[in-house]
C-alpha cells in the first residue's frame, strides 16, 4: 500500500478522483435505469456528468503529474 | 453428490440467464421487437454496462483490494475504471439523452405540458398538432419533429430549449399559462410540405412565397391554431 500511495497519490488526487467518479457513475446509472424523468435528468445529467468529468480530469492530472515527476514528460 | 452439485450449478446458470433475459427485455422495451435495436437503446445498454462495471471495479480496487494489488495491476485497473469506462459511459449517456429527448414521453414528463400532449392525442381536437398526430403525418417523435429547426444547430437548439424548460419546471419558475417564446420559423413547416403537389397547387403559397420564405408571414396566419390557446389550456388543466 505504501509503495502505491508514495508515488501515485501524493496529492490525494486519485482518491478524490475515484470518489467523484463513483458518485457520478451512480447518478448516471440511476438515469439510465429509470429512464427520462424530470428528477432523473437532474440527478444523472446535471449532477452525475459533471462529477464524472471532474473524476476524469483529476485522474488525468494525477497521471500527468506522476509522469512529470518520473521525467517521462 | 457430484451429480447433485452439477444439477444445482445448471439450475443456477439457467436462473441467471432468465434474469438477464428479463432485464434485457425491460431494458430494450417492447418497441424493439417491432423496429429492431435503435442506436439509443444500444448505447443505453452499453452505458448501463459501463456504469455497473465501473462502480464495481473502482469500489473493489480502491476500497477492498488495494493493499493486495501489485502497483502495475492497480494502475491498469484505475486506467479502466477512471478513464475507459467513464468515457464509454459518457458516450452511452449522451446518445441516450439525445434520443430520449426526442420522444413525446420526455416532453410529457413535465406535467405542465399535459394540456398540449392531451390535445395532440385528442381525436376531436381541431389543432394542427392533433391533426398531424391522428393522421400520422409525423410517424414518431411528433413534438421534436416540429419544434426543431432542421440541421445540427437546430438539434442542439432544441436540446438547449428542452433543458431551459426542465430548469423552469424543477424550479417552479414558469408562468401559467405557458407561452411559446420567440417566433416559430416557417422552415419547420416547409421542411415537410415544400415541394409536395398539394402545397405547390395552392396559389397563395406561390403568391406569398417570398414572405413565407423570409418569415415575414407565418404559416399560422392561415393555418392553425397549432396548439390549444391559454383558455383551452386552463380548461384542460381543470379537467385533470
Amino acid at each position: 500500500m505504501s509503495r502505491i500511495s508514495s508515488f501515485e497519490d501524493r496529492w490525494g488526487l486519485l482518491r478524490t478522483s475515484v470518489i467523484s467518479t463513483l458518485l457520478g457513475m451512480f447518478c448516471i446509472l440511476v438515469f439510465l435505469w429509470r429512464g427520462f424523468e424530470s428528477w432523473t435528468v437532474g440527478l444523472g445529467i446535471f449532477l452525475g456528468v459533471p462529477l464524472l468529468l471532474l473524476g476524469i480530469l483529476l485522474y488525468l492530472t494525477a497521471v500527468i503529474r506522476d509522469l512529470r515527476r518520473r521525467g517521462a514528460l | 453428490m457430484r451429480v447433485h452439485n452439477g444439477r444445482l450449478a445448471r439450475s443456477r446458470f439457467r436462473l441467471v440467464l432468465s434474469l438477464l433475459a428479463f432485464n434485457c427485455d425491460r431494458l430494450l422495451g417492447a418497441t424493439t421487437a417491432q423496429h429492431g435495436l435503435t442506436a439509443g437503446e444500444l448505447m443505453r445498454g452499453v452505458g448501463l454496462f459501463a456504469a455497473i462495471a465501473g462502480i464495481l471495479i473502482l469500489f473493489l480496487v480502491e476500497f477492498l483490494w488495494r493493499p493486495r494489488l501489485q502497483p502495475s495491476t492497480y494502475r491498469w485497473l484505475l486506467f479502466v475504471g477512471l478513464l475507459l469506462l467513464p468515457i464509454t459511459l459518457l458516450l452511452g449517456v449522451t446518445t441516450t439523452l439525445f434520443e430520449e429527448t426526442k420522444t413525446v414521453g420526455s416532453c410529457a414528463s413535465c406535467h405542465v405540458m399535459d394540456p398540449f400532449v392531451n390535445d395532440m392525442m385528442d381525436p376531436e381536437s381541431p389543432t394542427l398538432a392533433a391533426e398531424h398526430f391522428r393522421n400520422k403525418w409525423i410517424s414518431d417523435h411528433q413534438c421534436y419533429a416540429c419544434h426543431t429547426t432542421y440541421g445540427v444547430h437546430g438539434t442542439l437548439a432544441a436540446k438547449r430549449d428542452g433543458f431551459r424548460h426542465w430548469w423552469l419546471y424543477v424550479t417552479g419558475t414558469w408562468n401559467k399559462p405557458i407561452q411559446y417564446s420567440g417566433s416559430y420559423p416557417n422552415s419547420n413547416c416547409r421542411a415537410c410540405h415544400e415541394g409536395t403537389v398539394k402545397f405547390e397547387e395552392v396559389k397563395s403559397h406561390q403568391a406569398l412565397w417570398l414572405d413565407l420564405e423570409t418569415d415575414r408571414l407565418s404559416c399560422f396566419s392561415c393555418h392553425g391554431p397549432p396548439h390549444p390557446g391559454p383558455k383551452e389550456q386552463e380548461v384542460s388543466a381543470g379537467n385533470q
